[in-house]
Parts: structure tokens; sequence; C-alpha cells
């Protein structure tokens, strides 16, 4: 199987063809050698008959020259005898023809032996006819008929002897050829159904593992497009199916640096949208926080607005008593001593608000730069979908080759043709969707400018509320001092006392500015308090759009 | 040469691909692969239709400029230009194209003969006309005539 892989997809192919005919050929060049070995010992058993046939003619002429001897020396009639002889002299010539075709086709030793018997014989037995003719044309009749019925005769069965042994002979040699040529057919046939069969096993054997070194391959590369179609790219391709060398493992490779390109990117996405998410955490805390602050710090200038009235309050009584008695001078003492601690009172809260109000501009200060780092995260997931737009594009190269490849192979690629379509499907996709991120990415970067605008307007009326407990400070101190004045005039008398009044008067002047001071503060307040909404309101856009965000990453399973 | 038809549905395979906002198609039979530009040497003293020549995995590719060719804009190199390599009497051919757009099924029923207004070398180099499914037509281009530096000599002899 390992072998298979390393040649091309033709060239395995080719080699299997080669293999199986060379196998056939071995088949037919058996069949024709066994075929022409039959054919050679039919024919040799073709010319035994034809031998023994012959030989069976030679007997039967012996016999003949026989019967004519003996009526040759049996009668007188000398016309008679010369036709005989002329009879015998045809016989004589029949079969020396005969024996010449015999001597001709004879191959073997016992052959020849058993043919130079026969010709012997009857070389001996023409010298004795001829002198049993020559006996009676010379009118010895008597001596004829001896020599013929003593010696022809023995002669002429001795002839018929030998030929019929040449037939037994000849006989035997033809059931000799007859019972081969039927063991021949035998095994043969036996061998060509053994490689029959062996061809019919080859050949299942052979295309079983051509087709499947392809189709197996091919199969797994399917499935695995089609799960990266449905969003999974968990799975990589098996190390068996890379490391071939041919045709499927090219595709094979090409898929999966597709699927471990695609999963990078993926995974960078991941951890862009992880990155803007905490940003985000941190942004609506600090929101949260300067809200939580902000509110404090209303509710400080709510106590000191109180202060400030009762100041006042506490003001006009000591004005409305300053008229009546001296006496009343212990009591505006008291008084006096209570609006020293309600000073300081206010100080203390003054000194407060400014130390929330730096506070608070600090934090500002650190949430643009968290704003500022989202917008930074923001264009680094541009980049990512940058990449992932080329990709798209090798992606769609890659099917459009799929496509001409699938097409070259003809009816063979047309599976093959569908799954190239599904990556073609698979890239417009990926470009859709990475189209989808740009405008994400282009909101989140547009939400980000306006929540640094929105926190510099922050600051901006932070630093004013800063500004404005600075001047409140300053007037407390200024209050701080004329207090001081009025305990020290206290102490004299009753002239003093106008003294006082005109005193408590523009001590009543500077508490109206106080109380005008705070109402401002107070709106300011109010004004922070809007825009700290505000930005919360820009942070859940924001995790609106990395929510969208998120989910369209999460088609994807890595 | 190697042409895919499927005689069953007598239709031809044919990539559709863009020159100077003219869609033309060529039998995908012929092509072996789309591939991206990347680095393309220019050859001294060749016709000015011969873009130069690339390395395809380390094989040497003439590269022709199908704009120049067909008389027609310069194909202008950016993202979107791919070239077209076809195997041509035993040699790889890079045919420089502005754009490919997809590979469909051409009926060979559909493909009409190129009107007789069209004239000189687009009119030479032009097998046939089909109207595609968003009724927009596209030139069917002969292989033979486009690669062969002869007919571009004849032509001109045919001009004078």
């Amino acid at each position: 199987m390992n072998l298979f892989s390393k040649i091309k997809i033709g060239k395995r192919l080719m080699l299997s063809f080669a293999m199986l005919c060379v196998f056939t050929i071995a088949i037919i060049a058996v069949t024709i050698s066994g075929l022409v070995d039959v054919t050679k010992q039919v024919n040799l058993n073709a010319r035994n008959s034809e031998l023994l046939l012959t030989s069976q003619d030679v007997s039967v002429y012996a016999h003949k020259i026989g019967e004519l001897l003996a009526v040759i020396t049996i009668t007188n009639d000398k016309n008679q005898r010369e036709m005989y002889k002329s009879k015998i002299g045809k016989i004589r010539l029949a079969y020396r023809s005969l024996l010449d075709s015999l001597q001709k086709q004879v191959a073997s030793e016992e052959e020849k032996v058993l043919l130079k018997a026969v010709v012997d014989v009857i070389t001996g037995v023409q010298v004795s006819t001829d002198q049993a003719i020559a006996l009676a044309d010379s009118g010895l009749l008597d001596n004829a008929r001896s020599l013929f019925s003593e010696k022809a005769v023995v002669e002429l069965e001795k002839i018929t002897e030998n030929a019929e042994n040449f037939v037994a002979f000849q006989k035997k040699q033809i059931l000799n050829l007859e019972s081969k040529v039927k063991k021949t057919v035998v095994s043969l046939s036996r061998l060509v159904i053994f490689l029959g069969v062996l061809l019919v096993a080859f050949s299942i054997i052979m295309s079983t593992l051509t087709t499947r070194s392809i189709t197996r391959p091919l199969a797994e590369i399917g499935s695995k497009i089609v799960a990266v179609a449905d969003g999974n790219i968990a799975s990589d391709i098996s190390q068996e199916l890379l490391s071939r060398s041919d045709e499927v493992g090219t595709i094979g490779k090409c898929v999966q640096n597709l699927i471990s390109n695609l999963k990078n990117s993926i995974v960078n996405l991941t951890s862009g949208m992880k990155d803007i998410a905490n940003s985000t955490g941190e942004l609506q805390s600090i929101a949260t926080t300067l809200n939580k602050e902000t509110a404090g710090l209303k509710q400080r200038a709510t106590t000191v607005a109180a202060s400030t009235e009762e100041m006042s309050a506490n003001t006009h009584s000591v004005a409305s008593g300053m008229d009546e008695t001296s006496n009343s001078i212990s009591s505006v003492a008291a008084a006096t001593e209570e609006m020293n601690a309600t000073i300081s009172d206010i100080a203390q809260n003054a000194e407060k608000a400014r130390s929330v109000s730096a506070e608070a501009m600090k934090q500002g200060e650190t949430i643009v730069d968290v704003v500022k780092k989202l917008g930074i995260s923001a264009k680094d997931i541009n980049t990512v979908t940058e990449t992932i737009t080329s990709i798209s594009a090798q992606t769609n190269l890659l099917a459009l080759n799929a496509t001409i490849e699938a097409a070259r192979a003809g009816a063979a690629g047309k599976g093959f043709a569908v799954v190239a379509n599904e990556i073609k499907t698979l890239a417009e996709q990926t470009s859709t969707a990475t189209g989808d991120i740009k405008a994400k990415i282009n909101g989140i970067q547009t939400a980000t400018e306006k929540a640094i605008a929105d926190i510099q307007q922050i600051t901006g009326v932070i630093k004013d509320v800063g500004d404005i407990v600075n001047g409140i400070a300053t007037a407390i101190e200024e209050q701080s001092t004329v207090t001081k004045d009025i305990a020290a005039n206290i102490s004299q008398a009753t002239d003093g006392v106008k003294d006082a009044n005109v005193r408590i008067r523009e001590t009543a002047k500077v508490s109206n500015e106080a109380a005008r001071d705070i109402s401002i503060m107070k709106n300011g307040f109010d004004g922070i308090v809007e825009v700290t909404g505000q930005v919360n309101y820009s942070t859940e856009q924001i995790v609106n759009a990395s929510g969208k965000i998120k989910s369209i990453v999460e088609q994807f399973k890595v | 040469m190697i042409s895919i038809e499927n005689t069953e549905q007598n239709s031809i395979l044919t990539v559709i691909f863009v020159v100077d906002d003219i869609l033309f198609g060529l039998d995908a039979g012929i092509i072996q692969e789309v591939v991206q530009v990347k680095k393309i040497t220019p050859v001294r003293q060749a016709p000015p239709y011969i873009a130069g020549v690339m390395n395809l995995r380390g094989r040497v590719v003439t590269v022709i400029d199908l704009g120049t060719r067909l008389e027609m804009q310069q194909v202008e190199i950016n993202d979107q230009c791919r070239i077209l390599i076809v195997e041509w009497k035993q040699e790889y051919i890079g045919v420089l194209v502005n754009s490919v757009s997809e590979v469909i099924q051409v009926e060979k029923s559909d493909i009409k003969s190129s009107p007789g207004n069209v004239k000189g070398v687009q009119q030479m180099f032009i097998s046939g006309v089909f109207k595609r499914l968003d009724q927009t037509h596209a030139c069917l281009l002969d292989i033979d005539k486009l690669l062969d530096p002869e007919s571009r000599e004849n032509e001109k002899d045919r001009v004078e």
C-alpha cells in the first residue's frame, strides 16, 4: 500500500494492465505449445496407421504370388503360364513401390530392423520363385512343384509372418501414441485451468488494490472539506495521506494548509475579541466608580448647602439680637463658636470635594488610555481580516483548479467536481463573513472615537468642579478670618456690637455667595452623572458589537 | 491535445475570463491550471505581446499578454490578474488575463459563429460567440491561432 502511494495514478494503472497482459500472454503461449505437441503426436499416429495399412498390403501380395506360383507349377498351358508370370511381375512391381515408400517413412531403429527382415525374406522368395518358374518353363513341372512346396511356400509364409510382426509393432505404437495424446491433453487442460484461475485471482487483487488506493484518500479529503463547510475545522487530515507523493497526496496537502491557515486566523481573532472584552469591562467598572463617587460628592454638596443655610439663619438671628441687649453678647459668642465649628466643617468638605474631583480627573485619563487601546485592538483585527480575505481568494483559485482537474478526470471526477463547488461556496461565505467583520470593526472604531470625545468632555466638567471647589475654599478662609475678628470684638462692649453688626452683614453676604457657589457645584455634578451615563451607553454598544463578532467567530469550531 | 467534451450532453467545459472589460472563454481541457501572478521576467527583443517568462515550480513558462495579443488595452498587473497555464505543442505557455470569473458548461448548440462586423485581429482569433445565463456574451478563443507566432505575421501581411 505504501509502495502504491508513491506512484502516480496513471503509472499505477499502466503497471496493473501490463502485469495482466503478461499473465494472459503466458497462458496463450502455454496453450499453443501444448497444442503443437498434440498435433505432432497426431501426425505421428497418422503415419503409423499408413505404415500399418501398407504392411498389411505386403502380406496380401505375398499370398497372391503364392497362389499364382501354385498355378504355374501345375499347368502345362504355356500361354496361361506367361499370363501368370506377367501378373507376378506386376505384383512384384507393386510391392516394390510399397516397400520403397515404407523405407522412406520408417524412422526408428526397431522399425528398420523389422522392415529389413521383411525385405530379406522377399528377396529370398524372389530367387526361389524365379527358380521355380525357370524349372516350370523347361518342362520340369515336378521339380518346380517340389521347389515350390518345399521352399517358396515356407518363404511366402515367412513374409506373411514378418509382415504381421510389423503390423503388430505398428498397432502397439498407435496404442502408445493414443494414450500419450490423451495424457498430454489432460495435463494441458489442467495447466490452462490452473493458470486461468490464477489470472482471475490476480486481476481481482490488482484491481481492488488500485481502486482502493485512489478512492479511500479521496473520500477522506471529501469528508474533511464537508466538515470545514459546516464550520468544523478541528480535525486534521491523517499523516498517512499527507505522506503520499501522488496527486491525491498533493490535494490533501493543499486542503490541510487551508484548514491550518483558517484555524490560525480564527485563534488570532478570538484572542483579539478577548482583549476587547477585557478593555470594555475595565471601562465599564471605571464609569460605574465615577458615577458612585459623583453621587457621594453630590450628597456632600447638599450637606454644605444645608450648613450654609444654617449659617445664614444664625447670622440673621445675631443681627436681630444685636439691637436688643448687651447681655445677649454671650449668646452671640455662643453663636459665633457654633459658626466657627460649621466653617471648619465646610473647609473639610471643600477639601474632600477637591480630592474627589482630582481623583475623577485621573480616572478620566485612564479611561482615555483604555479606550485608545480598544481602538488599536480593533485595528489589529482589521489586519487579521485582510489575511482571511487573501486566504479566501486563494481558496477560490484552488476551487477553480480543482474543477478543471475534476473535468480532466472525466466521469470519475464528477464527485470531486461537487467537492470543488463546495470549496468555492465556502470561499464566498468566508469573504462575506470577513466583510461583516470589517463593518463591525468600523462600528467599534466610531464608537471608540465618540467615547474618547465624551470622556474628554467629562474631564473638562470635572476640572470646572475643581475650580469651583477652590473658590469655595478661599471664601471659607475669608469667613474664618472674619469670625476670628468677631470673636475678638465680642469682648469689647456695646460700641463693638455696632461694628460687629456691620461685619455680620458682610458675613451674610459671603454666605449667600457660598450658597450660590454650592448650587453651581451641584449643577456640575448633575453634568458628570449625565456624561458617565453616556459612557456606560457607549461601552454597552461596544459590548454588543463584540458579541456579534464573537457569534460570527463561533460559527467555526476550532 | 485533450478536449473535454461531454458527448452525452454535447457541451464544452469553458473557463470564463476578462480582458480589457470584455468576456472571453477557453476550453478547460487545454488549461492545466490557473495561477496567481508572481514574478515575470521581461525578455529582450521578444515580440511586444510576450510579457516575459515566469518560473512555475522549476519550469520556465513563456507568458503572453492577451490584451496586447488581441490589440486591446495591455493587461495591468494587480491582485485580480491571473495566468492560465496552457499545454501547447508539448510546451507550457502562460496566458495573462485581467481576471478569471468562473468555469461553466457551454452547450455546443449555443455557440454561434462570430458576427461578420468583427474585423481584423479579433476576427482571426475568435472561433465563436455564446450567450451566458445573465444574457451577457462571451467570445470563444482559438488557442492554436492565438499561440502560433506565424499567424501574427500573416495578419500583418494581409493588412499591408
